[in-house]
């Protein structure tokens, strides 16, 4: 056997035997295998019995590196549903996992926020140059992207934060409902993430439109269509959006100001709520784990002094 | 009468007929049967089957008395068939039997 081969299937020994429960079960797999390799070359030749053993080398780590990661899992699932113990009789109402994903919520909560505060300042620097007419529209992002200082670069920072908020919206939605708790602070949170997901959303097709170049304009021409074919609301929304019967310069106006105006600050106002409640779900835990050990260990004091 | 589960796989009745007189650790198992000249079984084939058998309670294993590998560390494990596992067996013996014997009905009987 090779000093390689022998090298191998000691990392392999190595690293699963720091997982005693699975390295109990299939230590023997591994001692069979660097058994079998005098057999493997009395058999075939060297490069086929090299071949042989590292490929059952390798089976055999992937098998068992599966089974960790699924025994891994049934703990974590497990460690989900038992609450946070602090001593026999006292319990926070909450598991650690829960908490884990709280803070994780709290996190991408503060990103979302950051985004939102980016995309804003860079908005507000690109209307000083933004003319939302239909003959002007296209032209002043142009002239932007090209002919104003650091123009192209505060045009990214808005696209590339927009973008980015609908990704962490979306990953926000998933990470508060496996964290899911219906009490007062994260149903509010959760609402108001919702909300700004859809803002996000909004505030990226507006962005489309007000680009003013074909994709834009055919793109938008077809899904006010759809808008106008919703039962009731549809043709009242179609004369909001496009302020007439047809696209024109007004179009340009009207999504202009739903885009700086009502969007924009509405994502913002859900930002800052999200985060507030998320904060204050934070504190609301922290207090209640600290009354519980206080309680406990006045009662371990009281114990210990009889 | 039994609840237990006796279905066994191709691969799994091999293995238990393995056992059957013997404890053997995996790659006598594996020797046993290719040079009996049955079936080639895997590596990667007996020792899942192993852990499903000794989980069904068909087999029992037990450390070896060899000392740990060099290099690896990792010990032998021998296994051993148990009561329930011959039942197993015996029970798809009496299986290939009734089939073997089988004939159909006359007709207008």
């Amino acid at each position: 056997m090779s000093a390689t081969d022998m090298e191998l299937a000691s990392k392999m020994g190595q690293f699963i035997s720091r997982f005693p429960e699975e390295w109990q079960t299939y230590q023997d797999w591994l001692r069979d295998i660097t058994t079998s390799h005098c057999d493997l070359q009395a058999r075939y030749p060297t490069w086929q019995a090299r071949f042989i053993f590292r490929w059952r080398l390798i089976y055999f780590f992937l098998y068992t590196c599966s089974i960790i990661a699924f025994h891994r899992l049934q703990h974590l699932w497990r460690r989900k549903r038992k609450p946070l113990s602090l001593g026999e009789n006292e319990n926070v109402p909450i598991s650690r996992d829960f908490f884990r994903l709280h803070r994780l919520a709290t996190i991408i909560a503060m990103a979302e926020l950051t985004l939102c505060s980016v995309a804003a300042f860079t908005g507000i620097m690109l209307a000083f140059y933004y003319e939302p007419t239909a003959l002007g529209a296209h032209r002043s992002l142009v002239a932007i992207a090209t002919q104003i200082s650091y123009g192209s670069l505060i045009l990214s920072l808005h696209d590339i934060s927009g973008n980015g908020l609908i990704v962490l919206a979306l990953i926000q939605i998933v990470v508060m409902y496996l964290g899911r708790q219906f009490l007062v602070p994260w149903l509010a949170a959760w609402f108001s993430g919702l909300l700004m997901a859809l803002a996000a959303i909004g505030l990226s097709w507006t962005a489309i439109v007000l680009n003013w170049d074909q994709t834009g304009f055919w793109r938008f021409k077809i899904e006010l269509g759809t808008i106008a074919s919703l039962p009731l609301v549809g043709p009242g929304l179609q004369s909001i959006l496009t302020g007439g019967d047809g696209i024109s310069s007004l179009t340009v106006q009207h999504l202009y100001t739903v885009h700086s105006y009502i969007l924009a600050i509405s994502g913002i106002l859900n930002s800052i709520t999200h985060l507030t409640a998320l904060l204050y779900q934070e504190r609301m835990w922290k207090s209640e784990a600290t009354e519980s050990l206080g309680r406990k260990t006045k009662a371990w004091n009281n114990s210990s002094s009889s | 009468m039994s609840t237990q589960d006796f279905r066994l796989t191709p691969n799994q009745e091999i293995i238990l007929t393995a056992l059957q007189f013997h404890r053997r650790y995996g790659l006598e198992i594996l020797q046993a049967i290719e040079e009996s000249g049955g079936k080639h079984i895997g590596f990667n084939s007996l020792y899942p089957n192993l852990k499903k058998l000794e989980q069904k309670g068909f087999v029992k294993s037990e450390w070896g008395e060899e000392a740990p590998e060099e290099h690896t560390g990792a010990r032998r494990k021998y296994y051993r068939i148990t009561g329930t596992g011959t039942e197993a067996l015996e029970t798809k013996q009496l299986l290939l039997t009734s089939i073997a014997n089988w004939t159909p009905e006359p007709k207008g009987a």
